[in-house]
């Protein structure tokens, strides 16, 4: 019986540190790769995903395990990342071909990915059939795809009986003979296909609708006698810790989805999160006019206590937006959010929502060493025209990377777990799901922005200087035109404060980009879907392939993330923040958008602060606005933070798509965070 | 009819229920030591100089039509006397060293800015503050905008010091949905000392305010050295304990951020090295005044 989880909390979060693998009978690296190496040399005409499938299952069968007697779950297995290992060569050894005479990516302007990284399986088929059902299925199916499917589900249910031989758990006996039927057995479940799957080479990016997933089984185990709620707790965080321990707060973490209708394992999870005060897995919420109010003061209050990792998403608007794009209403109400903010019906749909990205601001730089302008206007067509020219190209490298994709990673344990793929005999990555789209993250709006807004003024209609200053400003990265830089920051209306001026230029662009970006088709007999955001990584790679912009911004920093005002600028306040970006038809976005709150924690003290923040919410919501999530700071205690990081390690930041403890961001980062938060 | 204004602050959530937008309204009667919006005292435009700030390029020195501004051996000095409040130094500012405090607003303009945050004020049942300075000494306008304002179902809030005629709560009193009320001390003597002003007025307006069937918030500002002692504590619960309509008693914790604008006005600081009282102090002044049944919130 494993111990109460607070007294061993620090081991099992250094579980997956220097893990003591069994060494028995089971194989090392060496005879792995040995293995592996003489099958496919054995088998040189057979198809890929068959190649894969075996060495999937040798992996289950011959790779060394490690239990943990105190835990209540098992989940590890020594593979060497050799899957991901064998996918990173193929698609570089593809690419070189494939993008020798038109790269995947220009830099700072656009960029295309085999995007692996964004994927969900069906979990209610993995619970209703268990990873039994899911074999059986296969195996009364012909062809390749279900081949390889019961081939990897083979593998798991050997690899559970190797756990249960060293370790045996009524859990695993279940496991390996049927569906789950208990709460423990559902979340033992959805671990270790979590873990096999990332060993196969997709990224899990949502772990379902918990609450609707488990709730049946958790309430069925109360009835039963067989679990309290105490226990169930217990259960939770020894489940929970376990996403946290895997990433330690650095990389993505695995978002858990509850809402809108709520249960007692909504109240549950979030009672347990709270308590756990974890960067890791973060929590969604579907958020509708008829979710319980007691709920989402939950939430709120949980956001307050510095669980910022929850992001809040607006229930009907993400239905109705999904319907207008091809989605049935029964399919659209079961969405889903796939990575940071991307919807998508869930075990239905593979959205490829990281497979490409444009830079908005960097277009504005291209625009203006293009040509010279006579009027704003033309400015602004020509501005138009290059996005157009950026996402013909960004398309066209997408497509092709879509094709690459049958060749360098099939997923038969992903495909396996989803009706369409199997009743197609179609892998995911041949477009077996029954939604195929693609993602266009749109970054840098802010910057894009403001930029055009500060030429439009400077230029042409105060012509404080001609655009040919402004170049020679730009090309000497502001250097010795402080004035000039001065002028762009401080006497130019900036996105995000109502102002017409600058909003409407917004309007322009995201109108554009829906119309041009949206039903585009793709490779996978699917279409292509903007997004307006940028996660940290994307608004910094952007930027440092970017020259100094109009906005005042020097040539090299990163770009504004996401899709609100600049940090610092949005000066007039928040509810004109919420104002600007409302205006835009947020619903042209379909891959996502997220607005960013930064408050301070004296606007949201008490009561009445945790009433304001969903005042907030609603308000946003009622305009418009698809996803909100927010960071609640006073800029002192993030100084205070940087001089004495010891004192603070466990103040946590939302930097887009994840959640990072303050003191693992490097100090650009940090500072952005300081500046966002003087303004509140 | 317009109104002269310091700032306009959205998403004000002190300043009344739910979600608010504040207007402070420039001139105040009083001269409250703890002051921490002094550009809001004098009814005239005032120019702040932010020191610290300045990067001395010497562009105020260039456009000054009267030479107030002025750099001796690279120290920028700023000659108030000569000042007319034209605001060009403040235009050219770019480091933001200059600050100008006080604009015009029509009524129309103002009533537009605040009706751009209605969906808010819907949903968190916040609306609209005059505050200050004195709103009431532009009583007129404050009515001639939450008239307008009430027309919209928006709900309207005067935060005022109560030292001025009575005349001028009733301009005011048919468009007003809840009062904050600053009470700073009954004894008038302590009063005259640190307020620069008898709250004579200001406890007879109370009075009659609260016979009209108004919410009323009284608000303290919790100033250590003048009303922190258990006398002038519990007078102020006697007196409160006698009047209708009083919903809540706001304590406001003094606290020290708005001296450097003090310097920044050319003003001198009427409250150094004090310091702002603790938790535990304010907890024990709240459980003071609840035994005078009173609602307290700090």
């Amino acid at each position: 019986m494993p111990e109460k989880f607070k007294t061993v909390r620090k081991g099992l979060e250094q579980q997956y540190q220097d893990i003591k693998f069994i060494h028995d009978s089971s194989w090392s690296k060496i005879e792995l790769e040995k293995a592996i190496a003489e099958h496919r040399s054995k088998n040189p005409d057979e198809a890929y995903i068959i190649s894969k499938a075996w060495i999937f299952k040798l992996l289950c069968e011959k790779a060394r395990i490690a239990i943990d007697e105190g835990d209540y779950f098992v989940d590890k297995l020594e593979h060497h990342n050799l899957m991901i290992i064998l996918k990173n060569q193929r698609i570089r050894d593809k690419s070189i071909i494939e993008f020798k005479d038109s790269p995947a990516s220009e830099p700072g302007v656009f960029g295309t990915v085999v995007d692996t990284s964004h994927t969900c399986p069906d979990w209610k088929n993995l619970l209703k059939y268990g990873f039994v059902g899911l074999r059986d299925r296969a195996m009364s199916k012909t062809g390749e795809l279900a081949k390889a499917v019961s081939m990897v589900y083979d593998g798991v249910i050997a690899l559970i009986k190797r756990y249960n031989e060293i370790s045996p758990r009524q859990v695993l006996i279940n496991l390996s003979e049927g569906p789950p039927q208990t709460f423990h057995e559902a979340l033992q479940v959805a671990y270790l296909y979590n873990e096999l799957q990332e060993m196969e080479g997709e990224e899990i990016r949502s772990m379902g609708r918990f609450d609707l997933l488990y709730n049946d089984l958790y309430l069925a185990d109360l009835k039963a006698g067989r679990l309290t709620r105490d226990q169930a707790k217990e259960l939770l965080k020894y489940f929970f810790i376990k996403f946290y321990a895997k990433t330690l707060g650095k990389r993505f973490g695995k978002p858990f989805l509850f809402g809108h209708d709520v249960n007692e394992l909504s109240y549950l999870a979030f009672e347990v999160f709270q308590e756990m005060h974890i960067v890791d897995p973060k929590f969604h919420v579907r958020l509708s006019e008829n979710t319980d109010k007691k709920f989402l003061t939950q939430v709120v209050e949980c956001i307050k206590s510095g669980c910022t990792s929850i992001v809040i998403v607006n229930n009907d608007k993400q239905i109705d937006m999904l319907c207008e794009n091809g989605k049935t209403r029964e399919d659209a109400e079961d969405y889903i959010l796939i990575g940071c903010y991307e919807p998508a019906v869930a075990g239905k749909e593979m959205n490829w929502s990281g497979g490409a990205f444009m830079n908005l601001a960097k277009a504005v730089e291209l625009v203006l060493d293009a040509d010279n302008y006579d009027s704003f206007d033309e400015l602004m067509d020509a501005y138009i025209k290059e996005l157009d020219v950026i996402f013909t190209k960004l398309a066209d490298r997408s497509r092709r990377q879509e094709l690459l994709w049958p060749e360098v990673n099939p997923a038969p344990l992903l495909s396996g777990t989803m009706d369409s793929c199997m009743e197609q005999g179609l892998d995911v990555s041949q477009g077996g799901a029954e939604y195929n789209t693609s993602g266009c993250i749109c970054a840098g709006i802010a910057n894009a922005v403001d930029s055009l807004m500060a030429i439009k003024q400077l230029v042409f209609e105060d012509k404080t200087c001609s655009i040919d200053e402004l170049k020679i400003a730009l090309e000497a990265n502001w250097e010795g035109y402080e004035e000039l830089r001065l002028t762009a920051i401080k006497r130019v209306p900036k996105w995000g404060n109502n102002d017409s001026r600058v909003d409407s230029i917004a309007l322009r662009i995201t109108d554009f980009l829906g119309e041009r970006i949206n039903n585009e088709p793709n490779a996978r007999g699917g279409v292509f879907q903007a997004a307006l955001y940028a996660i940290s990584v994307t608004a910094q790679t952007f930027g440092a392939d970017t020259g100094a912009l109009p906005d005042g911004r020097l040539a090299g920093t990163s770009l504004t993330m996401n899709t609100g005002a600049s940090p610092g600028l949005d000066k007039n306040g928040l509810t004109s923040l919420i104002n600007s970006v409302t205006k835009i038809d947020l619903a042209q976005f379909p891959s996502g958008t997220v607005l960013d709150i930064m408050l301070h924690p004296s606007a949201v003290a008490g009561q009445e602060g945790t009433d304001a923040i969903i005042s907030i919410i609603r308000s946003l919501f009622a305009k418009g606005g698809m996803a909100i999530q927010f960071n609640i700071f006073d800029a002192d205690i993030l100084r205070d933070a940087q001089k004495n990081p010891e004192n603070y390690a466990s103040l946590q930041v939302r930097v887009c798509g994840w959640n990072v403890r303050f003191n693992d961001l490097s100090i650009e980062e940090q500072n952005i965070f300081v500046a966002k938060a003087e303004m509140v | 009819m317009t109104g002269f204004y310091l700032n306009i602050k959205r998403f004000a959530v002190h300043d009344g229920p739910g979600i608010r937008t504040t207007i402070f309204l420039k001139g105040c009667p009083l001269k409250c030591k703890w002051c921490h919006n002094p550009e809001s005292i004098s009814p005239k435009a005032e120019v702040g100089f932010l020191n610290h700030k300045c990067i001395a390029c010497g562009k105020c020195v260039e456009l000054c039509p009267n030479t107030a501004h002025n750099f001796l051996n690279g120290k920028h000095l700023f000659d108030r006397s000569k000042c007319t409040q034209c605001g060009k130094c403040v235009e050219v500012c770019l480091p933001e060293a200059l600050e100008y405090y006080g604009y015009k607003i029509s009524v129309d303009k103002a009533v537009d800015l605040i009706l751009e945050d209605k969906i808010f004020y819907d949903n968190s049942g916040g609306g609209a503050t005059f505050s200050g300075g004195e709103p009431l000494l532009q009583a007129e306008f404050c009515a001639e905008v939450f008239k307008a304002l009430r027309a919209e179902k928006i709900h309207c809030v005067i935060d005022t010091s109560g030292a001025v005629k009575w005349k001028n709560f009733e301009t005011v009193l048919p468009y007003t949905n809840m009062f904050l009320y600053d009470l700073k001390h009954v004894d008038e003597k302590r009063h005259l000392q640190h307020v620069g002003g008898s709250n004579r007025l200001i406890l007879e307006n109370l009075e009659r305010l609260s016979k009209c069937n108004i919410p009323i918030e009284i608000r303290i500002p919790v100033i250590p050295g003048f009303n922190m002692d258990i006398e002038s504590i519990n007078a102020i619960g006697e007196t409160l304990s006698q009047l209708s309509n009083i919903t809540t008693v706001q304590l406001l914790t003094y606290h020290d951020f708005g001296r450097s604008k003090f310097e920044a006005l050319g003003k001198p600081n009427t409250m150094p090295k004090v310091k702002a009282p603790l938790v535990e102090q304010m907890s024990d002044l709240a459980d003071k005044l609840e035994k005078f049944t009173l609602k307290i919130k700090y």
